[in-house]
């Protein structure tokens, strides 16, 4: 793989940034960078960001089918309501049809349809546990990962052992960092009911401990059951591009370009794994491809870590006024999530870092995130925010502690390294920036230029900064 | 105005719960929709949490019976998948591909098939469209299915009508619902779910098929083609489970199942549907101990004192003796039908604008409760397949 050569991120005259983000709010198209959707699979965090994979959030006890089926079931069950206002069973469908969109669509404000829906339905009978278990998904996809469990737990003590319940609980746990207690359960539910949306789940703990070509196993065999199932398109597709995501964190570009391919075949709309063989096509210098493929993806799903690769991809041409574009809806997006979103913080205080924005900002929202959720990637955006501060010696104990898990991502180790020369320990900033760049692809181009360029230079005995 | 539901509040205390959690994604309870654990129960066979029926495809909404355009012809049809308003992940295609789909005919009076047809499904296109093929099995072929005659064939979508032999007419796919009902109304007045109520008490009533779709499968036959005058039909539905052929589900007048053998008089309530569901017909009055008709009859000897309407409404409920006489008209559970006449039900064949609600309602409170204040859709066709355009 041949270094992308990058120049330090100028600053570019924010150019036209109020007519993008006032295009953005007249689209209503907020996309959600939570759990992208997998339509069988619940919406998955964006790789780029929280590691390699999205929560895997399997259909367990939700609703799918195409975009058009679905917007015509909604109208019928609308319909419903409409004419009668106590009609909680078709509130409850309205609300399993709206999580199901959202999960095609990538639009948060499906959830928000959903979660009114849900709400209402359980206003008139609160007794219903099906749709108590969707409001908790709902927060779940939403990124209130307390409150998600909270719910879960309650739901699970008036009916114990049942599976959704139990994956609710497991994924709110393994957001909020505890890792060892989402293994316990997911392995309870892998004992109740086996399923490909079990066992990615388990591809994802293995990865987070380290062990990365497990996880590819894994998720590999969770598409081939999903597949032997005759599931629907794209169900099988998230699988897919799950099972590419891994292989990109696991340094195998080739085979993760492969299974994208894959994901694309079952459902050629998949904003994700559009985005994905785009990572796949830069990481192996392809920029051509890669920025028609983020082109198409965000076209979708205008998601902020597409965006922003799109727009470093663009810099990297030298289209600098297209560049600051994307980086301007990005920033819009995050506007307009506002303060009640929290949906995005990790990936704009990344952001904002990366692209030399505003970096106290950066920092207020990487503590805001590790507040609630004090998981690996959220110690490395608090350790990477606290870094462009200049606190490196904090940075350092933080990053240790995202270290800690075992999880062995590109990314962790590229801040990893950055934190260990700022702190002016040369040998192990070379370690581990050489432990980054031998992940293949699994750095972002821009992180990859620039851990590329940094180890030349502690190569070359040079001071970058 | 006093909620019927008052008495029984405690009794259904466990009934509501049960309900709320076995019903299907969308609870959509008309006649036969879903109306047992096993179809869509508390778990599904993954173990999930149920929130739709993981077997949609094998599930019996109605069955219908009634003469056709010509005086001369039948129509059979049975209605399937209430999930079809709610796309999910299973079942997979909107006719499940291992599946059996049988109207069953009954021409002596034995409640045991002599004629069935059976449609069979191939797997969905690229456009959805799914091939199927009807085989006509006569005499005691039709209770093993074996060595039948295919008679119809065709695919779904489109106009869904394929060819037929003999002067029969076929047809298999998504239709309007043309079941009628106040769903959230009727649960709400005698399970205590929700917060709606029967036109009786609270002077509203909507209907909740109003604007959903079914799937279908209908067949047109001259009346000789049906071997006898009087008839009793029934459908039922089996799938594939790799190695036999299982019972899945079983309908014949609308919700005998769903109003006769509840937790208000039958402690395993759930088991029971699922046993009345695989039991033949012509067992059915027998069958467990002569279960089946035991809960018949304490539900007609009972309802009105269980749910209030003797204090509410001074209604009464039957004698044994009464009660027993209906237990034996209703089981075993086929729709009579003299094919010579207009369907005019509940005794006489099912046509689709049949308010069997109505006439069930006021057959079981002793015609206490004699409407559910909705009427029949007005989107039926008359001519083949008769069912209305899907919405």
């Amino acid at each position: 793989m041949t270094a992308l050569s990058l120049p330090r991120p100028r600053r570019v005259r924010p150019l036209a940034v109020l007519a993008a983000s006032v295009a953005l709010v007249a689209t209503v198209q907020v996309a959600a960078q939570l759990r992208p959707v997998a339509p069988a699979a619940p919406p998955a965090e964006a790789p780029a960001v929280e590691g390699p994979v999205a929560p895997p959030q399997a259909p367990i006890g939700s609703a799918s089918g195409s975009l058009a089926q679905i917007d015509h079931s909604i109208a019928a069950w609308t319909a419903n309501l409409e004419a009668n206002a106590k009609d909680f069973l078709s509130a409850r469908n309205l609300g399993l049809l709206y999580e199901a969109r959202a999960r095609l669509s990538g639009d948060v404000t499906d959830y928000a349809r959903a979660d009114e829906a849900a709400t209402r339905s359980l206003s008139i009978e609160p007794r219903q546990l099906d749709v108590q278990a969707l409001h908790a998904r709902i927060l779940l996809a939403t990124h209130d990962f307390s409150g998600a469990l909270v719910e879960a737990s309650s739901i699970d003590r008036t009916a114990p052992d049942q599976p959704a319940v139990l994956a609710i609980i497991g994924d709110a746990s393994l957001e909020l960092g505890d890792l060892d207690a989402a293994a316990a359960i997911y392995g309870r539910i892998d004992t109740l009911a086996p399923s490909p949306a079990v066992t990615a789940r388990l591809a994802r703990v293995a990865f987070l401990r380290g062990d990365a070509a497990d996880a590819v196993a894994l998720a590999a065999s969770a598409h081939a059951a999903a597949a032997a199932d005759h599931g629907d398109g794209p169900s099988i597709s998230w699988y897919a591009y799950v099972t590419g995501t891994f292989s990109l964190a696991a340094g195998d570009l080739e085979g993760a370009a492969r299974w994208f391919d894959q994901a694309l075949g079952a459902w050629p709309e998949s904003y994700l794994a559009l985005a994905g063989a785009a990572r796949a096509d830069a990481a192996m210098g392809d920029v051509d491809a890669a920025i028609a493929g983020y082109r198409a993806a965000v076209a979708i799903a205008p998601q902020p870590d597409a965006l922003a690769a799109l727009g470093d991809l663009l810099a990297l041409r030298g289209q600098d006024a297209a560049a600051e574009e994307q980086y301007a809806t990005v920033l819009a997006i995050a506007r307009i999530q506002g303060e009640g979103g929290l949906v995005y913080n990790r990936q704009l205080a990344l952001f904002l870092v990366d692209h030399d924005r505003d970096v106290a900002e950066a920092l207020r929202l990487a503590e805001l995130e590790l507040d609630e959720r004090k998981d690996a990637y959220g110690y490395d955006a608090y350790a990477w925010a606290l870094l462009a501060n200049g606190r490196a010696a904090d940075a350092d104990a933080a990053m240790a502690t995202a270290l800690a898990t075992g999880a062995r991502d590109a990314r962790l180790l590229f801040h990893a390294g950055e934190i260990a020369l700022a702190l002016g320990d040369d040998a192990r900033a070379r370690a581990l920036l050489q432990e980054s760049l031998a992940i293949l692809g699994a750095l972002d181009p821009l992180s990859a230029a620039r851990a590329a360029e940094t180890l030349a230079s502690v190569d070359a005995q040079r001071p970058v900064r | 105005m006093q909620r019927l539901s008052l008495r029984s509040g405690a009794l259904l205390a466990a009934a509501a719960l049960t309900l709320a959690l076995g019903g299907a994604p969308l609870l959509v309870t008309g006649a036969d929709h879903i109306d047992a654990p096993a179809l869509g129960g508390l778990t599904n066979m993954a173990g999930e949490f149920a929130p739709h029926s993981d077997q949609g495809d094998r599930d019996i909404n109605d069955v219908y019976v009634f003469e056709g355009s010509n005086a001369s012809r039948t129509v059979l049809a049975m209605t399937t998948n209430p999930a079809v308003n709610v796309p999910s992940v299973n079942p997979i295609a909107s006719f499940g591909t291992k599946v059996r789909y049988a109207i069953n005919v009954d021409r002596n009076g034995d409640a045991r098939q002599d004629l069935a047809y059976v449609w069979r499904f191939g797997a969905a296109g690229a456009s959805g469209a799914q091939s199927y093929t009807v085989t006509r099995y006569t005499g005691s072929n039709a209770r093993t299915l074996t060595s039948g005659v295919k008679i119809g064939w065709g695919a779904t979508g489109g106009s869904g009508i394929g060819e037929a032999k003999g002067g029969a007419r076929v047809f298999a796919g998504v239709r309007s619902d043309p079941f009628f009902f106040d769903l959230t109304g009727f649960i709400g007045t005698v399970f205590g779910i929700g917060t709606d109520d029967l036109e009786v008490l609270d002077g509203t009533a909507s209907d909740f098929f109003s604007p959903l779709n079914t799937n279908a499968v209908v067949i047109q036959v001259p009346d000789d083609a049906l071997g006898a005058t009087d008839i009793g039909v029934w459908g039922t539905t089996s799938y594939w489970n790799g190695s036999s052929w299982v019972a899945a589900d079983q309908m014949g007048r609308p919700a005998i199942n769903t109003v006769f053998n509840t937790s208000l008089v039958d402690g395993t309530a759930g088991t029971t549907k699922n046993q009345f569901n695989t039991t033949p017909p012509s067992q059915q009055r027998t069958a467990f101990g002569g279960k089946f008709r035991t809960n018949v009859i304490t539900t007609l000897t009972n309802i009105n004192r269980v749910l209030g309407t003797d204090d509410a409404f001074g209604c009464m409920d039957y004698d044994a003796a009464t009660a027993g006489v209906i237990a034996d008209i209703l089981l075993p559970d086929v729709i009579t039908y003299d094919v010579t006449t207009p369907a005019a039900g509940p005794l006489n064949g099912r046509a689709l604008a049949d308010d069997v609600i109505d006439a069930e309602l006021g057959l079981t409170t002793n015609g206490c409760v004699t409407s559910d204040g909705v009427g029949a859709h007005t989107d039926y066709l008359s001519t083949f397949p008769y069912l209305g355009v899907p919405h």
